[in-house]
């Protein structure tokens, strides 16, 4: 094949703009260690991307609802605990002057620390997290118990979050199982009914109170355990997002990351081929010819 | 002394060759880096010597070397190039209008639209993760509205283009037309109008990158040229190629090709050259994007509307829809926004009145992302966006592979014909030496036979 001049520039031309287009792209790469950039550095790899970011967007926010309602859930389970400590505190007293050897002042004193233990339980089951009463079902901006009358006007509704991906989960227990005869035990009445037997002196109305506290006792133990469990649940799936999460973010590393080795090999490749294109041209393109020798 | 003249004769035509063999390597070594030059070559044969024994040199002309079946794989090489190269400047832009894999794409929107439901769901009443919604809601539809903007940009900016292109298609075009007839006219002595015709080829070459142009010869040496297989130029005469706005394209401009009176459309045709690159990314790829964005945007809003109307906001009403009802699938992502006056209290979070823990109608929004809702029934919307700009990606992977095709394709045919029709150097100043040679050879000739007719004169 015939060699001409101008050949020669348009070869050296092409492999110069190669050796640039490689650099600048190995140095692209290397500067914002990402691998994908835009879509068409590999497609596939872009719209796996996408699925995963959307994916670790939503495990983000599920795993602060699930912190919310862990709060939520923990408040609940210290208002129950406060609440079950104070009707261990009545039963105690009805056992105690339900013996006939309490006299009537007696009893008429246990019946105000009965009233006290009373409106103690109707404050905690009126508890409120961030604003919103937490055993009212979903009628969250009011509260279960009147303040003053201390009757239920609330709601037994189950409150439920998006705790992870397609997957909504219940996040509350209500006062209403708790505390109201929808759980069992109206608790309320039978406080009541024991401090009325008390300030009334009615023994056998304080023995009978005696008992329904055991059962709205264990109707508070219950509404605390399905808080544990509801808790433990969401605790559980909190970890099981976190270790997804974990796996995600190696997901997407592994898509649009660029690897620092291969990478900084390849722009001193890149390099070294620039120069070695630069040597060449600039040798054949500058020296080489009878021009100079004639 | 008759023998002696002959001999006079032959030894001026010697000179006379080497002198024009050096202006022949002189005008080639002065053209070597002139755009479109082909290298001359002096043709020359020994002069029949009837009646005596040497006749000399004659000059025959100077040839041009050149190859018409390269020239012409070169200029399709060009077309293709043209188109590859437009294309792919073009799709960069489309890419990066419409398939954006970071913050502020469509993609990144929609997950987060999704993510605010799924935090309202844990905190259905409280405000600020419901104005949280209703922002997110609005950066869904900035989202698809950019992108579908960006779309018409690059489609309105290729349009633009036409013209400027056009202009100079018909310059060129007028200008091959009267170099066939200055050629014809030249030539008609029989001698080859070189320089003109290393003009008309560049000019050919020039059509065919811009618009793809074809070009037949006939045996007088006239080119006619053909762009989207209708005649532009033939022998002395040019058609021109015009924009016209059609309505049937939205607006945008239609190419005819104008023929005095008669006016045809080569708007499909025109599938090669920069034009072609052009109308394939504003006719085909564009609105191809575009429709698949209408099409998400719509299904998107129309879902999410549906769902919503079925929930109540926090003043117990319902019925209400996020985003404003889109019209039609197209231009649904142009037209995505929120419904006008919806205010962060009238998220319907709940699916009861009056219920402010309620969140069931937010769970239900949430989980609108995990149904297959979009593509027709085959994708989830998150699934339409990476299907959508994956497809994107590999379009424009392709399109840039192409472009490097094309570009090594046309550089290896470029190479091919510098090899057969360019200058090297080195040959020219082999020639050089050569006549120079042939030249001081010639005039030892003269000095010969003035000698010896110096001896004849003093008998």
């Amino acid at each position: 094949m015939r060699v001409t001049d101008g050949m020669t520039r348009l070869q050296s031309a092409r492999d110069l703009a190669l050796a640039q287009r490689r650099l600048a792209s190995s140095q692209r790469q290397a500067s914002s260690g990402l691998r994908l950039q835009v879509a068409s550095d590999d497609p596939a790899a872009a719209a796996r991307l996408l699925q995963t970011d959307a994916q670790r967007a939503a495990l983000a926010v599920d795993r602060t609802s699930i912190g919310r309602s862990l709060g939520e859930l923990a408040a609940a389970d210290a208002a129950l605990a406060g609440i079950g400590d104070s009707l261990a505190r009545a039963h105690e007293i009805s056992l105690a002057m339900a013996n006939g050897t309490m006299t009537s002042s007696e009893r008429a004193s246990a019946a105000v620390e009965v009233e006290d233990l009373r409106q103690h339980i109707l404050g905690l089951a009126n508890t409120q997290v961030a604003g919103i009463y937490i055993f009212n079902g979903q009628r969250t901006d009011a509260a279960p118990f009147d303040p003053t009358t201390g009757a239920f006007v609330g709601d037994g509704g189950v409150r439920r979050i998006v705790a992870a991906p397609g997957q909504a989960v219940e996040v509350n227990v209500t006062a209403a199982e708790a505390l109201t005869a929808s759980g069992g035990r109206d608790v309320m009445a039978d406080l009541t009914a024991l401090s009325t037997a008390l300030a009334s002196n009615d023994v056998a109305g304080v023995r009978a109170a005696a008992g329904t506290l055991t059962l709205g006792q264990q109707q508070v133990v219950e509404a605390r355990a399905s808080a544990g469990m509801l808790s433990a649940r969401l605790t559980s799936l909190d970890s099981t997002l976190g270790d997804q999460g974990l796996q995600l973010d190696a997901e997407r590393s592994r898509l649009a990351d660029a690897d620092p080795v291969s990478t900084l090999s390849e722009m001193a490749l890149a390099q070294h081929a620039l120069q070695a294109a630069l040597q060449a041209s600039a040798s054949i393109l500058g020296k080489l010819s009878l021009v100079d020798k004639l | 002394m008759g023998g002696l003249l002959d001999a006079l004769i032959v030894g001026r035509s010697a000179v006379d060759a080497a002198r024009a063999g050096i202006e022949i390597t002189g005008h080639n070594i002065a053209n070597a880096s002139t755009l479109g030059f082909h290298r001359r070559r002096l043709q020359q044969s020994a002069v029949e010597p009837p009646p005596v024994l040497g006749g000399g040199v004659r000059i025959d002309g100077g040839t041009r070397v050149a190859d018409n079946l390269l020239a012409r794989r070169v200029a399709a090489a060009m077309a293709d190039q043209g188109r590859a190269d437009t294309r792919e400047t073009l799709l960069l832009q489309v890419e990066q209008a419409s398939a954006s894999v970071g913050e502020g794409g469509i993609g990144n929107a929609i997950s987060a639209f999704f993510s605010s439901l799924s935090a309202l769901s844990a905190a259905p009443a409280d405000p600020t993760v419901r104005s949280q919604v209703l922002a997110s809601a609005a950066q869904l539809a900035d989202a698809f509205r950019s992108a579908s903007e960006g779309l018409d940009t690059v489609a309105d900016g290729a349009d633009h283009d036409l013209v400027p292109a056009l202009a100079e298609v018909n310059q060129k075009a007028a200008r091959v037309a009267e170099l066939n007839a200055s050629i014809l006219s030249n030539e008609a002595g029989g001698q080859e109008a070189s320089d003109l015709r290393d003009e008309r080829d560049l000019l050919v070459g020039d059509l065919a990158r811009i618009a793809g142009a074809q070009t037949i010869t006939d045996g007088s040496g006239q080119l006619t040229v053909l762009v989207g297989g209708l005649t532009l130029v033939q022998g002395d005469h040019a058609a021109t190629l015009e924009a016209a706005p059609d309505a049937a394209l939205g607006g945008r401009s239609r190419i005819d090709l104008v023929e005095g009176a008669m006016r045809l459309d080569l708007t499909g045709r025109l599938q090669s050259g920069e034009i072609g690159g052009r109308l394939q990314v504003r006719d085909q790829v564009v609105p191809a994007v575009q429709a698949q964005l209408d099409q998400l945007a719509y299904d998107l809003a129309t879902r999410v509307n549906t769902q919503h109307r079925a929930g109540f906001g926090l003043d117990g009403i319902g019925g209400r829809d996020l985003f404003a009802p889109p019209a039609a699938v197209p231009g649904a992502a142009a037209a995505l926004q929120l419904q006008s006056g919806i205010t962060a209290r009238e998220v319907a979070a709940a699916s009861a009145a009056g219920l402010p823990g309620n969140s069931e109608n937010a769970i239900a929004l949430n989980q609108l992302s995990e149904g297959q809702y979009a593509g027709g029934g085959t994708a989830t919307f998150d699934g339409q966006v990476a299907a959508i700009v994956g497809g994107v990606g590999t379009i424009v992977a392709a399109g840039e592979r192409e472009a490097s095709l094309r570009q090594d394709e046309l550089g290896y045919l470029q190479s091919l014909r510098e090899s057969k029709e360019g200058v090297s150097l080195d040959e020219e100043m082999t020639q050089l030496v050569a006549y120079q040679r042939s030249y001081q050879a010639g005039v030892r000739v003269l000095q010969a036979v003035d000698a010896m007719m110096q001896e004849i004169l003093r008998l």
